[in-house]
């Protein structure tokens, strides 16, 4: 049975080759929209742990420092004792003439020390930032922010939030000069972990419980895109299926025909659906290379988690299986009298 | 090798839509080892189905079909399988070669299906190819063969296993005059192997070659004697469905009720006729058995005509 499965499709080679192209992009879309719903699932949670892995204390009633504009009362500040006080705003960077979103993070020295970073300084003097990797800048750049024009000291990398904005860092005195007009705002205050404060209208969140509350605004997006993963499998779904229906269409006699001479139909429907699987997994392992090479020149990061590698294929496999299975219960239908008559 | 073939009272009855029909009613004849019995009858005489009754693909209604002791009627699908197998090799009128295989793999296919070894398989379809001539085109895929060609491999794929019964469907009808005599000689040829060999044609001029010729479908001369008047009392039938169409009738007094009489027992008003009218020329025509019944409704006077005189005397009149 595997020299009739093998010599058909290299009998009908050209559809199966067209097939496996449709199939691997489709597969390719799958593995990006998995890499992005991965990345967008990750993203606030690297952000945030590089930021830091204290607990934040941010105003009662915040979702979090990220998400809401309340902003702590001085003397709450003051009350809780605090490890540093962090300053958030989303602002607009101005880079070569382009302006384009980004976080603003205003944190103290202090904090500053323990921000990683993959290149430069920390911010020492005035109107000096530390910027994530993804806004393009090099260490010594400028760019305007606020009116203000910043030099680039630092780079980080895997410090965006909310889909990709990437994050830039400056001391708090500048982030609440540009950004606030110099008021005394603070959205958190970084506190040791596991600290209940007793401060009259503050909670603190963990670490995570910040980045969780990044992925709020995400949810409809990461919804979209599994809707999008789900109608994708359909589409490859229906390719392997079609293709497959089609080939037993077309081979309705032949089927009959080695009914008659003494085939079992089991073999035949067996010989089907080892052409769907085939052509679903030569189909997801030209969409994993594909996606190496499509990734990094993709707009968004794309972080294609290790697990789809196996994952993808075992579920191509079952829904290679279920888009044959039409064909295989007509093979299995068939009438070996089928195969008397005249030409077909 | 030496078991004959006998068929004994067979009838197969399909149900078509509502009412049954019978290609095949009552049909006994025995085919011998070493021999070409020839089915011979038009389209829709049975001989396909009889075929497909002989290979153990169709299960008949009734009667018994015996190959030496084995009473291929007592089988059941599995068994039938295996009968398939190892008892039958198919030729079919549209050759049926597997486009992807090359005629090799197509001959070796029956027995690589019933679990020889490649090696094994391929040296027993490279000598059949050879017996038949193809030996030469053992690589070629059918695409790339003449029809002749593609029947030959046929007969290959057909008695690779040796067989002792081999089944061929209309084996020349897609072959020009040429090619066809070659694959009647073929045929004649394979009888020497002491297979039984059957071959069905709805084409005459194979009678003189057949070892024995089995008739489908009985043609019986249709009297042509003068129009004659005949009468029937209401409630009573002129003719009943599957009957033997012999007459032409036209109503001259009474009415009659055209009906069909489905499978269930049930009977289905097609028309009701009257004086002026005429019923059953179509298949006293085309010698094909009736195909409704018809009964008075009232006392009922009728002219019954041969079809040819029906023709002459009152359509082209």
């Amino acid at each position: 049975m595997w020299l009739l499965t093998a010599l058909d499709m290299k009998y009908r080679a050209i559809r199966f080759v067209v097939v496996t192209i449709g199939t691997a992009l489709v597969f390719t879309l799958l593995f990006l929209m998995t890499g992005l719903i991965e990345q967008f699932n990750q993203e606030p949670f690297l952000a945030v742990r590089q930021v830091s892995t204290d607990d934040w204390a941010v105003p009662e009633g915040s979702s979090g420092p990220f998400t809401s504009s309340q902003v702590l009362r001085v003397d709450q500040v003051g009350a809780l004792g605090a490890k540093g006080s962090v300053v958030v705003a989303r602002g607009t960077t101005v880079i070569d003439g382009v302006a384009s979103e980004g976080i603003i993070i205003g944190l103290g020295d202090e904090t500053f020390a323990s921000l990683p970073l993959d290149a430069g300084r920390p911010p020492a003097g005035e109107l000096e930032a530390v910027v994530d990797e993804t806004t393009g800048l090099a260490i010594g750049d400028e760019f305007q922010l606020g009116g203000s024009s910043f030099s680039v000291v630092g780079l980080t990398t895997d410090t965006t939030l909310l889909a990709g904005q990437p994050a830039v860092f400056a001391r708090i005195f500048d982030a609440r000069s540009v950004m606030f007009e110099g008021s005394p705002v603070t959205m958190a205050v970084l506190v040791e972990p596991g600290t209940s404060t007793d401060v009259a209208g503050t909670v603190v969140l963990t670490a995570d419980d910040v980045a969780e509350d990044l992925l709020g605004p995400l949810e409809s997006a990461v919804s979209s895109i599994d809707l999008i993963r789900i109608l994708l499998w359909v589409v490859a779904a229906i390719i392997i299926g079609a293709v497959v229906y089609l080939s037993a269409l077309e081979r309705q006699r032949d089927f009959a025909v080695l009914l008659a001479i003494g085939g079992r139909s089991r073999q035949l429907a067996g010989s089907l659906a080892i052409q769907a699987v085939f052509v679903a997994l030569l189909a997801v392992g030209t969409a994993a290379a594909l996606q190496a090479v499509v990734a990094p020149v993709f707009p968004l990061k794309v972080r294609v988690p290790a697990s789809s590698l196996w994952q993808l294929p075992t579920v191509a496999i079952v829904v290679a299986l279920l888009a044959a299975s039409a064909a295989m219960r007509r093979v299995r239908k068939t009438d070996p009298a089928a195969a008397f008559g005249g030409p077909a | 090798m030496s078991d004959r073939l006998t068929v004994t009272d067979l009838v197969v009855e399909f149900i078509h839509e509502k009412y049954a029909i019978r290609p095949i009613d009552g049909l006994s004849f025995e085919a011998v080892p070493g021999e070409m019995t020839v089915l011979l009858g038009p389209s829709g005489s049975g001989k396909t189905t009889l075929l497909s009754c002989l290979g153990g693909i169709l299960t008949p209604t009734s009667g018994a079909i015996h190959l030496g002791d084995l009473d291929l009627t007592g089988l059941d699908a599995g068994a039938l399988e295996g009968f398939r197998r190892e008892h039958v090799g198919f030729v079919f009128q549209a050759f049926n070669l597997i486009p992807s295989l090359t005629a090799l793999q197509n001959v070796a296919m029956p027995l690589i299906l019933t679990g020889s070894s490649r090696a094994d398989a391929y040296d027993r379809a490279g000598a059949a190819l050879d017996r038949v001539g193809m030996g030469d085109r053992k690589t070629h895929l059918p695409s790339r063969l003449s029809g002749g060609q593609q029947q030959r491999v046929a007969v290959a794929r057909g008695i690779v296993h040796e067989p002792p019964l081999l089944l061929a469907d209309e084996p020349t009808a897609n072959l020009d005059h040429i090619q066809a005599e070659s694959i009647i000689a073929l045929l004649r040829d394979l009888r020497e192997q002491g297979s039984i060999i059957v071959v069905s044609t709805h084409d005459a001029r194979l009678v003189p070659v057949a070892d024995t010729t089995v008739q489908m479908a009985e043609h019986e001369e249709v009297s042509e004697s003068t129009p004659q008047r005949v009468q029937y009392v209401a409630g009573e039938t002129v003719f009943g469905q599957g009957d033997r169409a012999d007459l032409v009738y036209m109503i001259e007094e009474g009415n009659v009720d055209i009906v069909r009489i489905n499978a269930d027992g049930s009977e289905e008003l097609l028309t009701s006729m009257g004086p002026g009218q005429y019923f059953g020329e179509l298949g006293a025509l085309l010698g094909y058995p009736r195909s409704a019944s018809v009964r008075a409704t009232t006392d009922l006077v009728l002219t019954a005509y041969g079809p040819r005189t029906f023709r002459s005397n009152v359509l082209l009149d």
